[in-house]
């Protein structure tokens, strides 16, 4: 089975962080030394989600194509197994 | 604190900022040591920025003795002096003032203290009043000399009651103007500097007022652009090791630097009008000093205009300041908001947690480290972090850099300008 390893991107901008990115990051990068799980993480000053009168679904969170908002550990890792296989 | 408002005028800021004066600034680091098994240093330091008047005044003085009564000499020495240089009062009169005010010493039965006041302009024209210290020195990529100070004036005499001396003593005050260079250091010492190591194998009669010179050109010369404070540390650390270790008179040192001003641009906020955009760029690309982007619209909008990419540091995090980013060519770039208001606490209260690293405390340690810091301030409401139910964020911004900005001058003795556009 020939796995590739999904980007994921966490929008470290201001109302992303207090929405709760920095948990996200520390979440994810605890998982990846725990388990098997592997992603490339990285971030961004802002993916430009919360214009539109949209910020109460911060934090955004890119895995691969796909922008997940309000976004908890649970669902980056479920996506991103997700676009693993 | 100077504001300037560009949103509806076509001036370039990239252009204006491109043109900065003052071309020079003075720096100045001080540090001392008491004569060992002391409990007061017996020399005192005092120092003034006029900035309305673009002086900055500083005084060296060595009381007679050392403890407790040498400190009140000096302390006494030094705030005449200081007040004297502030008006503009002519040296000798100044000399003999101080002189008729001291008490006299009950031991020694003389009264006395020692004192240097450098009255330094930006550009260089520096006023030397001068009564028995040694020096000044001035020293810089060439080497060294003494300040050349012509004017030998009698200050009137040292009261000396003893039988076996003469009831008083003439004395002279040495006084004359000397121009500090840019890159230049004027160095004043207690003679608890030369006098450093007397009596020991190395230095018999004491470290010298020659030697010492020729250490400070030494050590400019290794260290090149060393800060007045680091040489005036290196002095200190240096005369207590030929004393080893315990200082047989109080030591002290002044050292006054010129040099090019430290500037620093701040960027933070989107403009109000997209036009902007591109001379914020180019004001970031093409300003003559450190550049800082305080927020994550504004880090975006100059990679575009510049084509280049934001990467996010996600090493070193803190749960509360959020991640750093880099950019090539760019110093720093931090979050806007949460990291600007976590500055200026840290700036009033004046504490922090030295081990605590994040984008706020390195945006700290840029702003104390510049000498002239200009904030350009978009007053756009930024949609990637409005609330409608909180209309007020463009006020916050505004209000923000202003109070950053006011602590910077008032507490920290920084110029700063505000562009807001």
């Amino acid at each position: 089975m020939n796995h590739t390893i999904p980007e994921v991107v966490v929008c470290t901008g201001t109302t992303c962080y207090v929405m709760g990115a920095a948990e996200l990051i520390d979440g994810i990068e605890a998982t990846m030394e725990t388990t098997d799980f592997k992603c490339r993480l990285s971030g961004s000053t802002c993916i430009g989600r919360c214009k539109n009168m949209r910020q109460q679904d911060a934090p955004f969170v890119q895995v691969g194509d796909e922008t997940i908002s309000r976004a908890t550990l649970a669902a980056v890792l479920e996506k991103a197994r997700e676009a693993r296989i | 604190m100077t504001i300037l408002s560009y949103a509806t005028d076509i001036e370039s800021i990239a252009d204006d900022l491109w043109h900065l004066g003052p071309e020079s600034t003075v720096e100045v680091g001080h540090a001392k040591v008491q004569k060992d098994g002391e409990h007061a240093a017996g020399d005192t330091i005092r120092m003034r920025l006029l900035p309305e008047e673009d002086r900055t005044i500083v005084v060296l003085s060595d009381g007679l003795g050392s403890g407790v009564k040498a400190s009140v000499l000096s302390s006494l020495t030094a705030t005449m002096a200081l007040e004297y240089s502030a008006s503009d009062i002519d040296p000798a009169r100044v000399g003999g003032i101080i002189m008729r005010t001291l008490p006299v010493c009950s031991v020694r039965k003389i009264r006395y203290a020692t004192f240097t006041a450098c009255n330094i302009r930006a550009s260089g024209q520096c006023d030397i009043v001068n009564f028995d210290n040694p020096g000044p020195f001035l020293v810089g990529e060439s080497g060294w000399s003494y300040a050349n100070l012509t004017k030998n004036e009698p200050v009137g005499d040292v009261v000396v009651d003893t039988p076996d001396r003469p009831p008083t003593r003439p004395s002279f005050v040495s006084a004359g103007r000397v121009n500090v260079a840019v890159g230049q250091y004027l160095v004043t010492v207690s003679d608890g500097v030369t006098q450093a190591g007397v009596g020991s194998r190395r230095f018999p009669l004491g470290w010298g007022a020659d030697a010492f010179g020729q250490f400070l050109a030494d050590t400019v010369a290794r260290l090149p652009g060393i800060s007045a404070q680091a040489l005036a540390d290196m002095v200190i650390s240096t005369a207590r090791s030929f004393d080893a270790g315990s200082p047989k008179d109080d030591i002290s040192c002044v050292v006054i630097y010129r040099r090019q001003p430290r500037r620093l641009l701040v960027a933070t906020g989107p403009p109000i009008d997209p036009a902007r955009d591109a001379d914020i760029a180019r004001a970031v690309d093409r300003f003559p000093g450190k550049t800082v982007l305080a927020g994550g619209t504004t880090a975006n909008l100059v990679a575009r205009e510049l084509g280049r990419r934001v990467r996010v540091d996600l090493h070193n995090r803190d749960p509360e300041i959020p991640p750093v980013s880099h950019m090539d060519d760019v110093d720093l770039i931090t979050e806007g908001t949460i990291t600007v208001s976590r500055v200026v606490e840290l700036l009033e209260s004046g504490t922090r947690d030295p081990a605590r690293i994040n984008g706020a405390t390195m945006l700290l340690d840029r702003l104390l480290a510049s000498d002239e810091i200009h904030f350009i301030v978009g007053t756009k409401i930024n949609e990637a972090h409005q609330n409608p139910s909180v209309p007020m964020e463009l006020e916050i911004r505004r209000n923000l850099i202003k109070r950053l900005c006011t602590t910077l001058e008032e507490r920290y003795l920084k110029h700063t300008t505000i562009r807001f556009v």
